[in-house]
């Protein structure tokens, strides 16, 4: 603060060396000089954060990376009458480069972190100051993104004060990048595009923080944070297939002391109510808490699945044989039309069966495999014998039967192994995964109900979250991943 | 060809970021867009104003330009299958032909597909319209795009029904029924429906679905011996018949196959990954040769199926989905004239 403050009553540019005097005496007396070291206690992780290792004003500065159009630094001697933050020069998200900075213009750094270690961002805020947009620099530490609005004060062009902006942080990698970038504008980029300096990325210190997950059933998750006393945030993420990952929220009870907070699933609507199943996906769901300094994020996993229903054909859809008025067997059926085709002959004893069938139902037991005849039994057809036989049940992919209501079909890359049964919200527990085929792709299961067309009526292709058991890498279980 | 595509995602991703959904752009010159919003059918022509074609409320999907370009089929979906209908219209909206999928009456019993899966256009000519009847086995119904009459069915076992580019054959697996144990199938290839291969009592397992060559004289698909070592190549050509082509890599290493003009490819997974993969051709329909690089149909078709994904990323972010496009000579137009659902 004293060397803003000289910087001010003086008027000129305070040169690089002495400030790191400054620095030098003063730091061993306890005395916080910089705006940006007030909230730090390890070393400045950014590589150049106050912009002084470079004069050019259209090269990105060393040790930072472009995004977008190229800018270089501007010395505070170019504008007088723009107070100083620190050393020399600033940094425009704006500048000699590209005048109009547009939006998604930015630097970026990355530097290497400790996982769960808390860390602090500072680092001096103004704008260009002129015109009538408000521009949004948005800060983004790792995968936490903080916007930074800017609205023109009205003083003019390169006069508003710095001010020093703090973000804490709780790593979660071996590395985090830090990113400056003018994310949005009300009217246009170009007179009032944000400007920084003093960047500071430092450890404060062991994280004390931490939260712990409990799910209470399969759409309600308690998080619970030490110390108490935080505040809680939510974010969510789509890792795999599709965008219709659950909906995650605070129950409406939870309020900013709560603790721990219930967080609500809710399956996702679905995009197409009629139709097609659509598939769901795999979304993840980071939970922040903060605790005064300290602040811990930790996410768990929740798959949804597009659902479909799936029959095994059954004799009296198919027509009925019809006896004949002067006796013997059947040797016509109802006719029965097919997508056009017109189906009316009566079959007897087909190969390895006995008895007199609709000739539409032995060509869908052909055509699918197996088929319940009216009395219930099962029966299988064979290309390679080209002969029916009677099967005490119908299996799928695993080899296992088929038990309506209580299996399902599911795609091999997302449950790849046997035995794995799911808990399927409004549908049911303890469903077995023991079906599959290319029909049936990515977050998408296929409910078996049974034998018989109308077993399917009525059921909604809904999208509804999911749980493994035992718990798939796709595939998270109950207890949270 | 490749700056024009980075060229088109640029634009488009520049007008998205405007967050109007009333000026999505196609972008590149000559790109039709048609796409579902709002279960109404939009289009937008030359990165010019998104403008409904439909205004009935009725749920819809698939949109999905014929091959000329000049007319849009799509799925007026219901949750009843037999109240769902094709409908297709010109590039003013004007209904040209709308039929059922699947008519229910009391003669009629509706036990194949159970929701429509996806569309296909034969050569502006005919529409092909599939559904799943079980986790495999897929309903392929081929109708009279004006007359809506239905002209064929085949049921594929789960390998997917080839079609050949002129619209006039269709390929696929038989034999392989979904409820039945992989040691009672009997796989067979049958073009229309007449079996090709085998012919014999050897049984195989195909790994592939058969692939049509550009001119549709030629068909491919990869196979192996039950329960044996060799696997190959099977090539049919329209005037020649079938031959097998042996295969002298694992079969897990044949990452793809593809046609290029009247030449077939064989792309291999090179060691060790991620190197670059090997590009053999198919020599004198027996032998493989191995190539310098990939043709350049084969490149652009990669590009275009990633041009297609990026564009549905930029659309889907805008709130609309199931987009098609359709252009005469840009890269785009190597992708075939068909959409499904996608997970």
């Amino acid at each position: 603060m004293f060397l803003q403050l000289w910087q001010k009553s003086v008027g000129k540019v305070t040169s690089c060396p002495g400030y790191v005097l400054a620095l030098m005496l003063f730091a061993g007396a306890g005395v916080s000089l910089s705006h940006a070291s007030s909230a730090s206690s390890g070393p400045n992780l950014v590589t150049n954060g106050g912009f002084e290792a470079s004069t050019s004003e259209t090269t990105t500065p060393p040790g930072w990376t472009n995004i977008g159009h190229h800018e270089g630094v501007i010395p505070y001697s170019n504008f007088p009458q723009q107070p100083v933050y620190q050393g020399n020069n600033f940094y425009d998200l704006g500048g000699y480069g590209d005048p109009l900075g547009p939006i998604g213009d930015g630097i970026e750094q990355t530097v290497a972190t400790v996982p769960g270690t808390a860390y602090t961002l500072t680092f001096g805020l103004s704008g260009e100051n002129t015109g009538v947009s408000t521009e949004t620099l948005t800060v983004t530490v790792g995968s936490h993104a903080t916007n930074f609005p800017l609205t023109p004060t009205g003083t003019g062009l390169f006069t508003r004060p710095f001010t020093t902006e703090t973000i804490k942080y709780s790593a979660t990698a071996n590395s985090t990048t830090i990113s400056f970038v003018t994310t949005a504008a009300t009217n246009g980029t170009g007179a009032n595009d944000p400007l920084i300096d003093g960047v500071v990325f430092s450890a404060t210190g062991t994280n004390t923080s931490a939260i712990a997950f409990a799910r209470a059933n399969l759409t309600t998750v308690l998080a619970t944070g030490t110390p108490p006393a935080g505040t809680f945030s939510l974010s969510a993420t789509r890792i795999a297939g599709s965008t219709n990952i659950a909906k995650a929220s605070f129950a409406t009870a939870t309020t900013s002391g709560t603790n721990p907070a219930t967080i609500d699933l809710a399956d996702p609507v679905n995009p197409s109510t009629v139709g097609a199943p659509t598939a769901g996906g795999l979304g993840s769901f980071t939970v922040g808490y903060s605790v005064g300094a300290n602040a811990a994020t930790k996410s768990f996993q929740v798959p949804t699945f597009g659902m479909s229903c799936y029959s095994t054909p059954l004799e009296s859809d198919w027509g009925s044989p019809i006896i004949p008025v002067w006796g013997g067997p059947p040797t016509a059926c109802t006719p029965v039309t097919v997508n056009g085709k017109v189906y009316s002959s009566a079959i007897t004893n087909p190969s390895g069966l006995a008895g007199t069938y609709c000739s539409a139902f032995i060509e869908e037991v052909i055509t699918e495999g197996v088929g319940t005849l009216n009395n219930g039994t099962n029966v299988k057809y064979s290309p390679s014998t080209t002969q029916f036989s009677v099967v005490t049940s119908i299996t799928g992919h695993d080899g296992t039967p088929l038990l309506p209501g209580k299996t399902v079909a599911r795609d091999l890359r997302i449950i790849p192994d046997t035995g794995v049964k799911l808990s399927l919200h409004n549908i049911g527990n303890g469903i077995l995964a023991n079906d599959a085929g290319t029909a049936i792709s990515g977050y998408r299961l296929a409910l078996y109900k049974g034998a018989g067309k109308s077993v399917c009526n009525n059921f909604n292709n809904q999208i509804v979250i999911g749980a493994c058991q035992p718990a798939e890498p796709n595939c998270p279980g109950s207890a949270l991943k | 060809m490749k700056s024009s595509i980075r060229g088109a995602i640029i634009l488009l991703a520049g007008v998205l970021s405007l967050s109007s959904i009333n000026r999505i752009a196609a972008a590149q010159t000559g790109i039709s867009l048609a796409m579902v919003l709002h279960d109404e059918i939009y289009v937008s022509y030359n990165g010019g104003e998104l403008a409904p074609l439909t205004a009935d409320r009725t749920a819809k999907a698939y949109p999905l330009w014929s091959q000329n370009g000049k007319k849009i089929a799509f799925v007026e979906t219901n949750s009843d299958i037999t109240s769902t209908k094709v409908v297709v219209i010109d590039h003013n909206g004007r209904t040209l032909a709308s039929f059922p999928v699947h008519p229910g009456s009391s003669t009629t019993r509706n036990v194949g597909m159970r929701d429509v899966e996806g569309l296909e256009w034969l050569a502006d000519q005919n529409i092909v319209v599939t559904g799943s009847i079980n986790p495999s086995t897929t309903e392929y119904d081929v109708f009279d795009a004006i007359t809506g009459r239905q002209l064929d069915q085949f049921f594929d076992d789960g390998r997917g029904m080839a079609f050949s580019p002129n619209g006039r054959q269709y390929a696929h697996i038989a034999g392989g029924p979904h409820f039945t144990p992989a040691d009672e199938q009997a796989n067979n290839l049958k073009i229309g429906h007449s079996t090709i291969f085998p012919l014999d009592q050897r049984k195989v397992t195909f790994l592939s679905a058969p692939q049509w060559s550009a001119d549709s004289h030629s068909l491919s698909v990869f196979a192996a011996e039950y329960n044996g070592n060799a696997h190959y190549v099977v090539l049919w050509r329209e005037n020649n018949g079938v031959s097998l082509v042996n295969i002298p890599f694992a079969a897990d290493v044949v990452q793809a196959m593809f046609w290029s003009g009247s030449n077939l490819y064989l792309s291999i997974m090179s060691d060790p990954p991620p190197s670059p993969p090997e590009i053999w051709q198919v020599f004198g329909g027996k032998t493989l040769i191995r190539a310098a690089a990939a043709p350049e149909a084969a490149r652009l078709a990669a590009s275009a199926e990633a041009l297609s994904e990026q564009m549905q990323e930029l659309v889907a972010a805008a709130g609309g989905s199931q987009a098609n496009f359709w252009c005469k000579d840009c890269a785009l137009a190597a992708l075939p004239r068909k959409t499904s659902r996608t997970d």
